[in-house]
């Protein structure tokens, strides 16, 4: 199997007093100016994962509905 | 507008990269976008024609994707990247292009100079073909007599310049790639560009 490429980055973690995780997180999104240019937005955030849910297919899902990926 | 950046040979395939606002990358990026809805069009700054692959057995159309989403996805570290849609199995993989760091290859002939490596890399959440694991791509530059005599290829040389590419698969080369460029664009240069990987490395 090939390597797995994540389309964001985990910068922290921490446990929530719910025993969920808290999770900082940052997604870069292109989005196209003109011929020569791209703008490049890059979010930093913060979300809370309920406890017992995978962090790598939680952000997937969530970041894929709010239309960054 | 209309213009395509470069083209390669596979035997009797053959493969165009487009500009991405160019009206060929528009209608590839329409075909993937029917399959792939999350596909971006923004991602990329050149699309390509579709091509068979001879690997994978069906039809797969590249997105080759701008400096910042490849420094975001896969590091800094690599220049290129390109994304690859496989158009009957509905799945897609990245492929990356690592300086050549390994020994001179015994399946190239002598005198060559062997730039890049192409890998591939499965994305979180999209589903994959199978078999990544067991070919990859060795780019090249050398004398085309040489080459194209080593590997009976046709004689096929650009008027700017001329790259090869060759898939090995369990160790036998099973694809040869003549990339020809009768003129400078974005795509050209390979040597430079390994050059420059070398120096920063």
């Amino acid at each position: 199997m090939p390597d797995i490429v994540k389309p964001f980055k985990v910068l922290n973690t921490r446990e929530e007093p719910d025993g969920g995780q808290g999770v900082d997180f940052e997604v870069t999104k292109a989005e196209y100016v003109d011929e020569l240019h791209t703008k490049t937005i890059k979010m930093t955030s913060y979300v809370s994962i309920p406890a017992g849910e995978n962090i790598d297919n939680y952000l997937f899902t969530y970041l894929s509905e709010g239309g960054w990926l | 507008m209309s213009s395509h950046t470069e083209i390669y040979f596979s035997g009797e395939n053959n493969r165009s990269m487009y500009e991405a606002r160019s009206s060929q990358a528009i209608a590839m990026f329409n075909e993937v976008k029917a399959v792939f809805p999350w596909a971006q069009k923004d991602d990329a700054f050149a699309i390509s024609s579709s091509l068979q692959h001879e690997v994978l057995g069906e039809p797969v159309i590249s997105f080759t994707l701008t400096n910042a989403v490849t420094t975001a996805l896969v590091g800094a570290q690599y220049t290129l990247t390109t994304r690859k849609f496989c158009m009957t199995s509905n799945t897609s993989f990245l492929k990356v292009y690592p300086v050549w760091d390994e020994s001179y290859p015994s399946f190239l002939p002598a005198g060559c100079t062997v730039l890049f490596k192409g890998e591939h890399r499965v994305e979180l959440g999209r589903p994959a073909p199978s078999g990544l694991d067991n070919f990859y791509d060795c780019y090249f530059k050398g004398d085309p007599a040489t080459v194209e005599s080593h590997f009976s290829l046709p004689e096929r040389r650009g008027e700017y310049d001329t790259f090869y590419g060759v898939t090995v698969k369990d160790g036998a080369v099973v694809r040869k790639k003549q990339y020809v460029y009768d003129s400078s664009s974005m795509f050209t240069d390979w040597d430079v560009i390994h050059m420059m990987q070398k120096r920063r490395a």
